[in-house]
C-alpha cells in the first residue's frame, strides 16, 4: 500500500502533475487572503482570565492604548524649539485615530508661589519670555505629575503621549504608526532626536523583522540545502528535488494559512526554514534509498528501466519510515497547539499542516522527478560512508569505548544528563514581545532611552474597589490607594505611578504653600472633594469611578523580563493583600501582565505538549514493533536530548519565550525519526544475526552516516535561524541545533546500548525468518498448543547457533538448560572422556546413543530437576537450537498459569517416553 | 486646573449683564446693515444688568453618560463704572459646600482672583498666572468661552445668513487680532449664530489653530425678561474631542440689588460661612 503510494509520481506522472499544479493553484488563491498579525495580543489567551477585568478597567477609566513620541534636544526650552514641539502636538492630534494628546504644550500646572497659587498652562505660549520659560521648567520639575512622564530632570527631553482609540481591526496599529511616523519625521531634523515608540511602532517593527527574516533566512537554508544534497550524495543535480519539494510545500503552507484565516506571525519567520530543514531530510532519505536502487543489482538497460527499478527500491525501502516520521513530526508540531497562546497554537496548526504538506509534495513530486531526470548511474558507494571513514570511525568508537565499557558510559551519560539537566531549575520565562529584539535593535535601544529619561513605555493597572459609594473619595481608601503606590515607588522598579491620591497631594501641599510634608492625602472627605472641584473632570475620572467605588493606579515601566515582572507582582499582591484589608479588593490588569501570566502557559503548555507527544510516540514506537520495551527504548534518547535542551537554557541563561518552548516538542519530533530508522535497522539486522552485539555493531556501522549526515545537516540548517531579526527565533535556531546534535549522540551511543539488552524482534520472527516456525508447532513440547500460546511459551528464550563439534551439554556438568532443535542435527555421547573432548577431540569417535533432529528437545532433566547432566550433546552438522531456561519459562508465564501447564504436561510427557523407551533397552536419551 | 478660569467662567455667563452695565444711547441700524462687529455689540447692549443672582444646576456628563451634578449660586454686581465683582459659591454636593470663587474685575488695576475652599480651614488664596485655555471647574468651558474681550481686540466677518430651528439667524465669524490675545487664545476662529429678531446668541462653534471643530455651545430655553433683554435657560457645551458635555442650567434668577449684597464679595464673609447661609 504505502509502496504503491510512494511509486504514484513515477506510474502516473500527468495525473500526480495535475494534482500538484492544482493543489498549488488553491495555495497561490489562499496566499492572496493571507494576513499578519504582529499584535501584542497574539501573546495572550482569548480565556485568559485578566480579559474581564481589562475590559471592565478600559471601559471604566478608558483605553490604556498610549504611543510616545520621544524628543530630546539641550536647547528645547527655546522659542523655536517650542513652536516647533507645538506645531507636532497639534499636527499629532490631528491624526485621525489619535483621541488626545499630552504635552508640555497643553499640561496645565499648579504650583505657590508669589503668595499665592499658580495655575494654568504650563507654557501657556509664552515661548518668547526667558523668564517665563524657566519658571515653567522649575514649574514642571516641581510637579509629580509632570516630571518624569513629559520632561525629564534637566528639561533636555519630553514626550508627547499619544492616546491611540482602541480599535481593533487589522493592521490598525500599523496604520497608525506611519500616520505617527509621517508627522514626526520632518520634526526629526528640527530636534537632536525624535523617535515614537509605543504598540503600533511595535508591531510595525515585528512585521518588519518578518519580512526581514523572510528575505534573510529562506535563501540562506536554500543555499544549506543544496551544499549538503551536494556534499552527502555527490549528485548536484539532485538539489532540484529537496528545493522544489520545500518551495512548493513553502507555497501551500502560506496558502492554507491564507485559506483557513491562519496570520503570519512572529513565529511563521521559522516555517519556511522548518521546511527545508525537516522536508530535505526525508528527501536525502528517499534519495541515498534512490542511488542505493541503482546499486543493487539494477541491470536493466534503458534509463527509464534503471530508474524505475530504483524508485521501487526507494519506495519498498523508504515508504513507511517516510510516513511514519512525517506523521510523528506533524504530530510534533501539533501538539503544540495546546497551548492557550494564539500565537503558538496558530504556528501548531500551519506547522503541523506544512508537514503533512511536505509530505504530500515529496510523494508525489519525488518519484516523478526522478522518473524524468533521476540519474542512472549512482557515485561511488564511498560517498554515502557505508563502509566509509566516519562509519567505521562511528562504529569503532562504539564499539571500544561503549560496548565495552557500557556500564560506564551509561553511568556516565546519567550523570552528565542529571548535571546538566539541574540547571533547567534556573530557566527563566519570558514572552514579552520587547524581549524578541537585540539589544542593538533601535526599538530596544528607543525603549531603554525612554526608560531612562522618562517612563517606561509598558503599562498596566492597580484597580482598587470597593462595594461602598464612594468610597475611594474618603480618606481612609484613598490613602490605602497612596500607601500602594508608595508601595510600588518603593519597589524601585517601575518608572512611573500614578493615582488619585497624587492629584489630591499635589493640592494639598501647593493650597499649603508648598510643603513637601503636605504632599500626602488630607484627613477629610471635604478637602479631598474640594481639591478634585479644581481638575478637569476627565482627568479625574481616569482614576476613579464616577460611582466612587474603583480607584485605579497607573504603572508605567520598562521590565521587558515577565519573570523579574512575575516576582514584583507576587510582591505586590502579598503587600495589597496587607495594606487593603478585607473591605477592599483589588485586581491587576493590563496587556503586559496578561502576557506576563501567559507566559506560565508557556510552561503548562510545554508540559502537555511534551506529554502528549511523548506518549503517542512510546505508542507509535510500541505498535510498530510489537513490543513496550521497543517503546520505551524509543523514548529514551530522545528524551535524553530534551533534558539536555533545558539544561542548556538554565545554563546559557535563555529563557522559555515562545521561540524556544517550541525546541522541545519539534526536536522530539524529529530526533524520532533517527531513532526509527536505527530500531528498524537493528530489528533486521537481529534476525539475520542472532549475536545481539554483532547486530548492534552492524546497525551502528550502517546508520551513522545516515544519522550523523542528517542530524550535522538539520543542526546546520537550525543554525540559519541565527540570522534572524527577533531573539526568540535565534535562540530556537541555537537550541534546536544543539538538540539535534545531543540526539545524534544518544542515537549513536546510547540508543544502541540499551537495544542490546531489549528484544525488538521476538523469537518467534527470528525463527519464522530462519527455520520457518512450523518445526515449533511439530514440535512434541508444544503440543496441543496454538501460535499464540508458543509465542508466549518461547518469549524469553534464546536461539543460539552452533557450528559442527561444538559441545552443547557436557556429561557431569551442572546445567538447567533445555534446547529445542530448530534446525540441523545433535547427537547424544554417553560415558564421554570429558578431559578428551575438552583438550579437543573428535565426538564422532566417542560412543554414541543417539541424536537429535528438528523439534526434538534435550536437556529437559536437567531444565524440570536441575540435576547433572547425563550424556553429552555435541553438534552433529551447523544446527540452530532454541534455549530455553527456567527463569525465562517461569517469568514468560508468570501471568499465564494455563499455558504453563500445558507446557509442564508436555515436557513431562516427552520425559516419560523417553523413560518408557529406557525402560524397553532403548539407548538413554534422557537427561 | 486653572481657578481663575472658574471666574471666567462667572464672567462669561454673566456676558451680556457687563455689557450692558455700560448701555449705549445709540440706535440700532437695520439689521442688513448692520456689520459683525455691530451685531456682536448689540448682544452685549441689549442684555446687561447691574446686579444678577442665579441659581444654577451644572450637570457634567462624561462620553460614558456618567454625571455629575453640583448646584451652584452665583452673585454679580457692579460697584462702578468698569469695577465688577463676581461670587460663585458651591452648595452641593456636600463635601464641597462652601467652596468659593471671587473676583474683582478693576477698570485701572490688574483684576483679583481668589479661591476659598472651607475645607482647608484657612483663608480664600489669590491665583497668580494662569491661561485662558484651560477648562474650568471641570466643565467644558474654557476661561475664554466665559470672558469678556473688547471687541476692539478681535476681528470681525459677517457670514450669510442662516436659518437655525426654523428661525433667521445672523452668523459672524470671529478671531483674534490683538497679538496679545493671539498669543493667549486656543482658537483661530468662533463661528456665532445670533438670533436676528432678539439679538440672543444661540450658538457658538469653536474652531482651534488647525480650524477643526472642537466645541459647541447652544443655547435653549431661551425668554424674555424684560424689554430688548432675553436670557437662555439652558447653556450646553459640547466638547468633540472627549464626547464630555456640560450643561448649565438656571433654576432661579433675580436682578434686584438687595439679591447681591455688597459684603458677599469680602473675605470675611467667606471664611465667617454666611456666603452659605
Amino acid at each position: 500500500m504505502v509502496r504503491t503510494i510512494l511509486m504514484f509520481g513515477a506510474t502516473q506522472r500527468l495525473v500526480a502533475f495535475a494534482i500538484l499544479v492544482a493543489l498549488t493553484a488553491g495555495a497561490v488563491l489562499g496566499m492572496s487572503k493571507l494576513t499578519t498579525d504582529t499584535s501584542r495580543r497574539a501573546l495572550i489567551s482569548a480565556e485568559d482570565p485578566g480579559w474581564p477585568g481589562y475590559r471592565d478597567t478600559i471601559d471604566t477609566f478608558g483605553s490604556d492604548n498610549i504611543t510616545v513620541v520621544f524628543i530630546s534636544d539641550p536647547e528645547l526650552f527655546t522659542e523655536a524649539k517650542l513652536k516647533k514641539l507645538e506645531a507636532l502636538h497639534y499636527d499629532l492630534l490631528d491624526l485621525d485615530a489619535v483621541k488626545s494628546v499630552d504635552s508640555l504644550i497643553n499640561v496645565t500646572t499648579f504650583r505657590y508661589r508669589d503668595g499665592g497659587l499658580d495655575t494654568g498652562e504650563l507654557l501657556d505660549g509664552r515661548y518668547d519670555d526667558a523668564d517665563a520659560l524657566k519658571q515653567a521648567v522649575e514649574n514642571a520639575s516641581a510637579n509629580p505629575l509632570i516630571l518624569g512622564d513629559l520632561i525629564n530632570k534637566d528639561g533636555t527631553a519630553t514626550a508627547l503621549v499619544v492616546a491611540v482609540s482602541s480599535e481593533n481591526t487589522p493592521n490598525f496599529l500599523a496604520k497608525v504608526f506611519q500616520s505617527i511616523e509621517d508627522t514626526i519625521t520632518p520634526a526629526k531634523g528640527e530636534f537632536a532626536e525624535v523617535f515614537q515608540i509605543g504598540p503600533p511602532r511595535l508591531e510595525h517593527d515585528l512585521a518588519k523583522g518578518i519580512q526581514n527574516d523572510f528575505r534573510v533566512l529562506l535563501p540562506v537554508a536554500l543555499l544549506i540545502l543544496i551544499a549538503s544534497i551536494v556534499i552527502f550524495l555527490r549528485t548536484p543535480r539532485f538539489a532540484i528535488v529537496p528545493v522544489s519539494t520545500s518551495l512548493i510545500s513553502i507555497l501551500w503552507t502560506f496558502g492554507f494559512m491564507g485559506l483557513v484565516g491562519l496570520p503570519v506571525t512572529l513565529l511563521s519567520s521559522m516555517i519556511p526554514s522548518l521546511i527545508i530543514v525537516i522536508g530535505s531530510t526525508e528527501d536525502t532519505h528517499l534519495l541515498a534509498a534512490y542511488l542505493d536502487g541503482l546499486r543493487e543489482g539494477n541491470e536493466e538497460e534503458t534509463r527509464a528501466a534503471k530508474r524505475r527499478v530504483a524508485i521501487r527500491y526507494m519506495a519498498r525501502h523508504m515508504g513507511l519510515p517516510i510516513l511514519i516520521t512525517s506523521f510523528t513530526t506533524a504530530f510534533g508540531f501539533g501538539s503544540n497547539a495546546i497551548s492557550e497562546i494564539p500565537m503558538i497554537q496558530g504556528f501548531a496548526y500551519s506547522t503541523s499542516f506544512a508537514m503533512i504538506a511536505n509530505l504530500v509534495a515529496t510523494v508525489l513530486m519525488v518519484p516523478l522527478l526522478l522518473s524524468v531526470m533521476g540519474p542512472t548511474k549512482a557515485p561511488e558507494q564511498k560517498s554515502m560512508g557505508g563502509s566509509g571513514g566516519l562509519a567505521v570511525l562511528v562504529a569503532n568508537l562504539f564499539e571500544k569505548v561503549a560496548i565495552r565499557h557500557g556500564k560506564l558510559v551509561l553511568t556516565a551519560t546519567a550523570l552528565v544528563v542529571l548535571v546538566v539537566g539541574s540547571f533547567a531549575y534556573s530557566i527563566r520565562v519570558n514572552d514579552d514581545p520587547l524581549a524578541n529584539f537585540r539589544a542593538d535593535h533601535p526599538i530596544t535601544q528607543a525603549g531603554v532611552k525612554l526608560h531612562d529619561q522618562l517612563a517606561g513605555m509598558q503599562v498596566f493597572n492597580v484597580v482598587l474597589k470597593s462595594d461602598d459609594t464612594d468610597a475611594f473619595r474618603g480618606p481612609e481608601n484613598l490613602k490605602k490607594v497612596e500607601a500602594a503606590a508608595q508601595f510600588m515607588r518603593d519597589q524601585n522598579v517601575f518608572d512611573k505611578i500614578t493615582s488619585l491620591a497624587d492629584y489630591v497631594s499635589l493640592v494639598n501641599r501647593e493650597i499649603n504653600r508648598g510643603k513637601k510634608d503636605f504632599y500626602k492625602v488630607p484627613d477629610t472627605r471635604e478637602e479631598i472633594d474640594q481639591y478634585l472641584l479644581l481638575y478637569k473632570r476627565d482627568v479625574v475620572d481616569g482614576f476613579i469611578s464616577p460611582d466612587g467605588r474603583k480607584a485605579k493606579i497607573l504603572v508605567r515601566h520598562y521590565i521587558t523580563d515577565t519573570y523579574d515582572l512575575r516576582q514584583y507582582i507576587a510582591d505586590l499582591r502579598t503587600k495589597l493583600d496587607e495594606i487593603l484589608g478585607d473591605d477592599i479588593t483589588y485586581e491587576l490588569t493590563g496587556e503586559s501582565l496578561m502576557i506576563s501570566s501567559g507566559a506560565q502557559n508557556l510552561v503548562t503548555g510545554q508540559f502537555y505538549s511534551l506529554l502528549l507527544l511523548i506518549l503517542v510516540i512510546y505508542a507509535i514506537m510500541s505498535f510498530l514493533f510489537t513490543s513496550l520495551a521497543a517503546g520505551l527504548v524509543s523514548l529514551v534518547p530522545n528524551l535524553m536530548p530534551l533534558i539536555l535542551n533545558f539544561g542548556t537554557m538554565g545554563l546559557l541563561g535563555i529563557p522559555l519565550n515562545p521561540g524556544t518552548a517550541l525546541v522541545a516538542v519539534i526536536a522530539m519530533g524529529i530526533a524520532i525519526d533517527d531513532t526509527s530508522h536505527l530500531m528498524i535497522r537493528y530489528s533486521d539486522e537481529r534476525r539475520n544475526n542472532p549475536d545481539p552485539d554483532k547486530a548492534i555493531l552492524e546497525t551502528v556501522r550502517l546508520e551513522a552516516i545516515p544519522v550523523v549526515s542528517t542530524s550535522i545537516g538539520l543542526a546546520g540548517m537550525f543554525l540559519t535561524l541565527l540570522f534572524s531579526t527577533f531573539n526568540n527565533i535565534a535562540q530556537f535556531g541555537l537550541l534546536a541545533a544543539a538538540t539535534m546534535i545531543y540526539a545524534m549522540l544518544a542515537d549513536l551511543f546510547i540508543t544502541p546500548l540499551i537495544l542490546r539488552h531489549v528484544r525488538l524482534v521476538g523469537v518467534w520472527d527470528i525463527i519464522a525468518s530462519k527455520v520457518g516456525t512450523q518445526v515449533l508447532v511439530d514440535s512434541p513440547v508444544f503440543r496441543g498448543m496454538s501460535p499464540r500460546q508458543i509465542k508466549k511459551a518461547i518469549l524469553l528464550s534464546e536461539t543460539e547457533d552452533v557450528d559442527k563439534g561444538d559441545i552443547v551439554i557436557l556429561e557431569g556438568s551442572a546445567g538447567d538448560k533445555m534446547y529445542l532443535v530448530l534446525s540441523g542435527e545433535i547427537d547424544v555421547l554417553r560415558d564421554t572422556d570429558v578431559k578428551k573432548l575438552e583438550r579437543g577431540a573428535d565426538a564422532s569417535s566417542l560412543k554414541k546413543v543417539g541424536s537429535f533432529g528438528p523439534g526434538e528437545v534435550f536437556g529437559e532433566i536437567g531444565f524440570v530437576a536441575g540435576n547433572t547432566r547425563t550424556a553429552t550433546c555435541v553438534a552433529a552438522e551447523p544446527s540452530t537450537l532454541l534455549v530455553f531456561s527456567p527463569e525465562g519459562k517461569d517469568k514468560a508465564l508468570r501471568l499465564y498459569p494455563r499455558i504453563e501447564a500445558k507446557l509442564n504436561q508436555n515436557i513431562s510427557r516427552t520425559m516419560a517416553e523417553r523413560l518408557a523407551m529406557a525402560t524397553r533397552q532403548k539407548p538413554d536419551v534422557s537427561f | 486646573m486653572d481657578i481663575r478660569k472658574l471666574v471666567f467662567f462667572l464672567i462669561g455667563l454673566l456676558l451680556p449683564a457687563i455689557v450692558a452695565a455700560a448701555p449705549s444711547k445709540k440706535e440700532t441700524k437695520p439689521a442688513a446693515e448692520m456689520s459683525g462687529k455691530e451685531i456682536y455689540e448689540e448682544i452685549a447692549k441689549r442684555h446687561g444688568r447691574p446686579t444678577e443672582f442665579e441659581i444654577q444646576k451644572i450637570t457634567l456628563t462624561d462620553s460614558k453618560g456618567a454625571e455629575e451634578v453640583r448646584d451652584v449660586k452665583r452673585y454679580s454686581r457692579t460697584v462702578g463704572p468698569g469695577e465688577h465683582r463676581y461670587l460663585m459659591v458651591f452648595h452641593s454636593p456636600p463635601p464641597i459646600r462652601g467652596a468659593a470663587t471671587i473676583t474683582w474685575k478693576r477698570r485701572f488695576k490688574k483684576d483679583g482672583q481668589w479661591i476659598y475652599l472651607p475645607a482647608t480651614g484657612g483663608k480664600p488664596i489669590r491665583l497668580v498666572g494662569g491661561g485662558k485655555k484651560n477648562y474650568v471647574m471641570g466643565t467644558d468651558f474654557t476661561a475664554e468661552d466665559l470672558a469678556s474681550e473688547s471687541s476692539d481686540k478681535m476681528t470681525f466677518e459677517r457670514q450669510e445668513n442662516e436659518i437655525l430651528n426654523g428661525k433667521a439667524h445672523f452668523v459672524i465669524d470671529i478671531s483674534p487680532k490683538d497679538a496679545e490675545l493671539k498669543a493667549e487664545t486656543g482658537y483661530k476662529r468662533r463661528r456665532l449664530w445670533i438670533d436676528k429678531e432678539n439679538f440672543v446668541l444661540m450658538r457658538t462653534d469653536y474652531f482651534d489653530w488647525r480650524d477643526t471643530l472642537i466645541k459647541r455651545q447652544t443655547a435653549s430655553g431661551v425668554k424674555k425678561i424684560e424689554d430688548d433683554m432675553w436670557r437662555a435657560d439652558t447653556q450646553t457645551m459640547e466638547n468633540f474631542k472627549d464626547g464630555h458635555k456640560t450643561r448649565v442650567e438656571v433654576i432661579e434668577r433675580k436682578f434686584d440689588a438687595d439679591s447681591v449684597p455688597l459684603d458677599l464679595f469680602f473675605e470675611r464673609t467667606l471664611i465667617s460661612g454666611d456666603h452659605v447661609r
